[in-house]
């Protein structure tokens, strides 16, 4: 069938009936498959492949029946009203829901093909290659040294002192924050301000040499100078790793990441582009949400 | 209200997206009046009515920059997404196509002012009548888009599309017309060339007419007609 676009290059001077385009059909019919994802879940280079995940709190049915991959250096932002799952299922990529009595995962997660919900793997090598930075910053009451060297430490990543001062300077200079505290290395974490927290939380999950980081709404606390820094950290650490945000904020979405997800009542309702989500979203609750019509 | 401006939940928003479109279509029926009296005049001779024409055009220019000062404000201070962004996008563009019409209207009145001008004889009747016939397709084919503009009505648009190349036929066809008889049947030299002024100045308004269709394809069906693009 002709897209009304070809039928308009090619009627020339001759009579040409135009039909209902593809795109405007196929969108009638997604319409009418509420609970079918609408765009394209796969990635050509994925380094993470969730297939059928479902999240049960108890009874209650928390994500149901999502599949989405996860590209290689790809920033995919998860959007969508409070209480539709996109937090829990950002937790299940690194199993952080095993912490909440109650909590069931079915279906598939695939690291690097590998499953990281297969009987007997031990989740703290896991919680490093998926590393997890919160909403709120949570520094360790510890020096800024520490805070960076704790994880490497644990994990037995560094063998000398001189090992461990260089990463701890590498993931601060990775998190944009090393010309900030190369001074003040032994002052507490805490006494950072709120945008510098989150930076070294971000340092202290890169030291552990992640593969994955996710981030729950990590700019939500910071004011929109914090929040440039870190959009701007985002944008460089994709060259590295790769990174899925939940966020609130449609815009920071829009700055930050290469593919947008539309999570609603636990469902993945829509992903793509993200520009396309933005300008075209094809779902009509992707739509209501972003235009702000969602109620 | 239209379905395509209500329903935000922060309601202001409804009312900014309702007031830039109801700008645009007072802009529009501004430059439809300003190419209606520009081709009355060109019917009627009347000098007076083209300097008119001619005159109002800054008010056309004013509805411009009014329009713009709005549309900059709502990417300002509610950077438009989805549904929105594509509505704010095609009335912006429909703002730059509607003041080139009123332009167009303008270049007709001038010719007019020339065709008609107090010292010369009134054109051979022949050609006028050619061209005041595109000037009627013309004016009703503005109004209908209009309309469409007004309405979201992307069918109408494609329809309005499927058709516009038989305006270019007519056009074509008249200024062919005109180019290779004028001489020979007694036509003086600088009524042809006003003639063919005003000609491609219809021909233009018809042009922009079709962009102000595929804007509303774009803010319906999220497609990008432009220059054939795909």
């Amino acid at each position: 069938m002709n897209t009304i676009a070809e039928t308009k290059t090619i009627h020339g001077r001759e009579s040409a009936r135009m039909r209902i385009p593809e795109k405007a059909a196929a969108i009638t019919v997604q319409q009418r498959e509420y609970g079918r994802t609408v765009g394209d879940i796969t990635s050509p280079n994925p380094r993470i492949v969730c297939r059928d995940v479902n999240v049960y709190y108890g009874e209650k049915h928390a994500i149901q029946n999502v599949s989405l991959d996860i590209g290689r250096n790809e920033v995919i932002a998860l959007i969508g009203p409070s209480g539709c799952g996109k937090s829990t299922f950002l937790r299940c990529l690194n199993r952080m829901n095993d912490t909440i009595i109650g909590c069931r995962v079915t279906g598939t997660i695939l690291l690097d093909g590998q499953d990281i919900y297969q009987d007997g793997l031990d989740v703290v090598p896991l919680r490093a290659q998926v590393g997890m930075v919160f909403q709120k910053p949570n520094p360790f009451p510890k020096s800024i040294y520490e805070n960076v060297a704790y994880g490497p430490r644990i994990h037995g990543l560094a063998d000398t002192k001189a090992e461990m001062e260089e990463i701890v300077e590498t993931s601060l200079r990775r998190a944009g924050l090393w010309d900030e505290v190369k001074d003040s290395l032994d002052q507490p974490g805490t006494s950072l301000s709120g945008g510098q927290q989150q930076r070294l939380c971000i340092a202290r999950t890169i030291a552990v040499n992640p593969e994955v980081i996710l981030m729950d709404e990590p700019c939500s606390a910071l004011d929109p100078i914090a929040t440039a820094k870190i959009e701007q950290l985002i944008d460089e650490l994709r060259e590295l790793y790769t990174i899925a945000i939940v966020t609130h904020s449609m815009q920071q979405a829009a700055r930050v990441s290469q593919r947008t997800a539309y999570f609603h009542l636990g469902r993945l309702i829509e992903v793509g582009e993200t520009a396309q989500v933005f300008t075209n979203p094809r779902h009509p609750l992707t739509e209501d949400y972003i235009t702000g019509r969602f109620g | 209200m239209s379905q395509l401006t209500e329903g935000h939940l922060f309601r202001r928003y409804d009312a900014e997206l309702q007031q830039l479109h109801h700008a645009i279509l007072e802009m529009g029926g501004l430059v439809l009046a300003q190419v209606r009296d520009a081709v009355r005049s060109l019917r009627t001779g009347d000098v007076d009515l083209a300097n008119a024409v001619i005159r109002r055009d800054d008010k056309v220019d004013a509805l411009e920059v009014d329009s713009d000062t709005r549309i900059i404000a709502l990417f300002a201070r509610r950077c438009p997404k989805g549904g929105d962004l594509r509505l704010v996008m095609s009335l912006s563009k429909s703002v730059t196509d509607l003041e080139r019409i009123g332009d167009e209207a303008v270049k007709i009145a001038s010719s007019v002012e020339r065709l008609f001008a107090p010292d010369r004889p009134r054109p051979a009747d022949s050609f006028l009548l050619d061209v005041l016939a595109l000037a009627d397709v013309v004016v009703s084919r503005l109004e209908e888009a209009l309309q469409i503009v007004d309405r979201w009505d992307a069918e109408a648009a494609q329809r309005f599309i499927a058709s516009q190349h038989e305006v270019s036929d007519r056009f074509h066809h008249t200024l062919t017309r005109i180019m290779d008889n004028g001489r020979a049947e007694g036509g003086h030299t600088s009524d042809a060339v006003n003639l063919v002024l005003i000609l491609r100045a219809l021909e233009r308004v018809s042009g922009h007419a079709e962009n102000l269709t595929e804007y509303v394809i774009y803010q319906v069906m999220g497609l990008v007609l432009r220059h054939h693009a795909v």
